[in-house]
């Protein structure tokens, strides 16, 4: 057997290390994927024989008048949600970020209790901090008789105008350490003879960080927009946990993730049409929607980098 | 030593598992936890001879999502129903439920709707009847000398005097949607609306916008407005409802009797808790009954004989004394049986003598299309509390919400 040169060697090493992502990948995420454009095209409520019915649930959800508004409601509170998160995790994690990359006294126990939240999973997020804002919990005892700033208890979550952004406050403080992780290392990769040359030049600590530090804090921007996008789009754990599938209050909190969830499983016990095809279409929707502004930001982000 | 080892565990496994053969032992899925002494009492004590039942419960907001996956396989052997046609239907079309072989003689007729399914066919065994109605805390009323209200307006003076005395008259839950519709809206209907009215709103000859149907919308929005709710109405939820009444915080709630089972986590926070019942005092004065749910067994299910067995015993007296016993509500059960708990002879008094017999919630003709009637009255009472919209409003909503899929008024009330 001829003894293989380098090249063959080195493509033979290259197929070895990317077998098992790419299978994984296929089998996990891709397959599905294709299977759910063989969803779209049938009508099943999850049990028994699938009806094949064409296209008629992409007409039906941008023609049929009440899955018109519920479409159009979700995607738009879905972008509120979604803008209310990235500011706060952008802004506030760059904060945070650079609270730490400072030499402060006791860094490191600030950064474990920023990272806390993260583990934990969604569920105990949802109820942990329901808890608290609930009208009896602790924030509203502290509004109401401890500081005596208002009457009444808040209802956070009940009130249509509150709930959505108190949700998405919710997913921000469960994913704060997320960004700031990120942040901090792009922060910590500045190069320290960048920062020394700019404070010989007379730079002050403001002016650093604006010319030398956010420059290269972009990627880190990117990456946790495009994340956090693909995520609040598809997911609705919080909205599910405590406000239903129907998005309570009155569909204030209505979400692309609870409107799919919906469609498949029902929203109470007399909904008769439930439909997996619907939930594929309305997934497949939000894939077509999100996909060009991800793309565009990760396909910038990779140009950057090069 | 290490051969001698897995020498004997392999004759206990292989002991065990024939001792274990003579057994079958079938799965129920449930997502009633207060099911769970019944079927442990009926195993332990070999009720039903060789055949165990073990209960599997799933709670109940992912009951719907984990049944419908955990059927495609053959796994499940018997299963707990919604009660209602819109809940059958698609287990029907799908096969997994036939319609039902077991002696239902014995069923109250009333209960059967829960089993009926859109061709009109039974399909299960109904499994208890509940009755929704006002609860209100016995201590509360008789601490501020409050008698059980038997119209309208001795509710209003009643919430009055309560308010005064720094106790919310009537808690609602209002985030709790399923609550709203399956229980506000019924009992409302039910206290408020004749039976004869009800009916024809089911059938299409009566419309909700219709002044009867709007004042049922304008009590609750009255006393909202007197502040007789609790001012956080639209934060708090179910949980949170029940929380206060037990507390003593809030007087009165519009719930259903299972709270008041031996299994309520309101015993949790007052052990000496006691409530009582009134229906909603209008014009009808009815509570509202109905079938809970059913038993179904699972077609494809590999211990079907056994299956089809304990389905058929759910049906007899014999359940029936137990069911009252272990779960500590009424059973479906029409005929004599033993009820030696006080508070569920009250209750059964008042479901015998003084229920509404029309379900609009459960209508099939209300409910097969979208927006069904449940989701629009529970997303529109949601929009009344907050102020969004007015009672009118609210009716006119659920109107055109019916209307816009050509449901059976559709022609009658434009």
């Amino acid at each position: 057997m001829a003894r293989l040169n380098y090249k063959q060697k080195a493509n033979l090493q290259r197929i070895a290390l990317l077998t098992p992502g790419v299978a994984l990948y296929g089998i996990f995420n891709f397959a599905p994927l294709l299977g759910l454009f063989g969803l779209a095209l049938v009508d099943w409520p999850g049990i028994g024989p699938m009806r094949f019915v064409g296209l008629d649930n992409f007409a039906k959800l941008f023609g049929n008048d009440y899955y018109r508004e519920q479409l159009f409601r979700a995607f738009g509170q879905n972008l509120v949600f979604f803008v209310i998160i990235i500011a706060s995790m952008l802004i506030l994690g760059t904060f945070l970020a650079l609270l730490l990359s400072f030499g402060t006294w006791g860094r490191n126990v600030y950064r474990s209790i920023f990272f806390l939240p993260y583990p934990l999973a969604g569920a105990a997020v949802a109820f942990l901090l329901e808890l608290i804002v609930r009208t009896r919990g602790p924030l509203n005892v502290l509004l109401t008789k401890t500081t005596g700033l208002f009457e009444s208890p808040i209802g956070f979550l009940g009130d249509p105008n509150l709930a959505l952004a108190t949700l998405a406050s919710f997913y921000s403080w469960h994913r704060m350490s997320f960004a700031v992780i990120l942040i901090l290392s792009a922060v910590v990769a500045v190069r320290v003879h960048l920062l020394e040359a700019a404070m010989l030049d007379g730079a002050n600590r403001r002016q650093t960080l604006k010319a030398v530090v956010l420059p290269v804090l972009a990627p880190a921007f990117v990456l946790i927009t495009v994340i956090v996008m693909v995520d609040v789009f598809n997911n609705a754990d919080y909205t599910l946990i405590l406000m239903g599938p129907e998005g309570a209050p009155a569909r204030a909190t209505d979400i692309m993730g609870t409107f799919l969830f919906r469609s498949a499983f029902g929203g109470s016990a007399t909904s008769v049409n439930v439909n997996f095809g619907m939930s594929a279409t309305i997934g497949l929707v939000t894939a077509l929607v999100i996909l060009p502004a991800a793309l565009f930001l990760a396909l910038r982000n990779m140009r950057k980098e090069r | 030593m290490r051969f001698s080892t897995l020498l004997a565990s392999t004759a206990l496994c292989g002991a065990l598992m024939t001792s274990s053969a003579y057994a079958v032992t079938i799965n129920l899925y449930t997502w009633r936890e207060q099911e769970l002494p019944l079927w442990q009492y009926i195993s332990d004590n070999d009720v039903l001879g060789d055949i165990d039942v073990k209960a599997v419960q799933v709670q109940s907001d992912n009951y719907d999502s984990k049944i419908r996956i955990d059927l495609q396989s053959e796994g499940v052997d018997l299963f707990q129903g919604r009660a209602g046609a819109a809940w059958l239907a698609s287990f029907i079309d799908a096969g997994i439920i036939k319609p039902v072989t077991s002696d239902l003689s014995g069923i109250a007729p009333g209960a059967l709707d829960a089993a009926r399914g859109p061709d009109g066919q039974l399909y299960g065994v109904p499994f208890a009847i509940q009755m929704e109605s006002f609860i209100y805390n016995t201590k509360v009323f008789a601490d501020n000398g409050i008698a059980v209200p038997s119209t309208l307006d001795e509710l209003d003076a009643a919430s009055e005097k309560l308010k005064a005395a720094g106790i919310t008259p009537i808690n609602f839950g209002a985030r709790s949607g399923w609550w709203l519709n399956q229980v506000v809206g019924e009992s409302m209907t039910a206290g408020m609306v004749s039976d004869d009215f009800a009916a024809r709103l089911v059938t299409g000859e009566a419309c909700f916008t219709d002044p009867t149907f709007v004042a049922t919308l304008e009590t609750v929005k009255g006393w909202q407005d007197a502040g007789f709710l609790n001012s956080s109405a639209m934060a708090d939820d179910y949980g949170a409802m029940r929380t206060s009444l037990a507390l003593g915080e809030s007087a009165m709630m519009i719930d259903g009797v299972w709270s008041t089972g031996p299994a309520s986590p309101m015993y949790e926070i007052d052990p000496d808790l006691r409530m009582g019942f009134f229906p909603v005092p209008g014009q009808n004065g009815k509570v509202y009954a109905f079938g809970d749910g059913t038993y179904q067994v699972n077609a494809s299910s590999k211990n079907l004989e056994a299956a089809q067995k304990v389905l058929d015993f759910t049906a007899t007296r014999a359940f029936a004394e137990l069911f009252v016993q272990h779960v500590g509500e009424l059973p479906a059960y029409g005929g004599d049986y033993t009820v030696e708990d006080p508070r569920l002879k009250e209750v059964a008094n008042l479901i015998a003598t003084n229920s509404a017999a029309p379900t609009p919630f459960f209508a099939y003709a209300l409910n097969k299309g979208e927006p069904s009637y449940g989701t629009l009255v529970a997303e529109g009472y949601q929009a009344m509390l907050s102020g969004q919209i007015s009672p009118a409003d609210l009716a006119r909503k659920i109107q055109d919400g019916l209307n816009s899929w050509g449901y059976v008024g559709a022609a009658n009330c434009k």
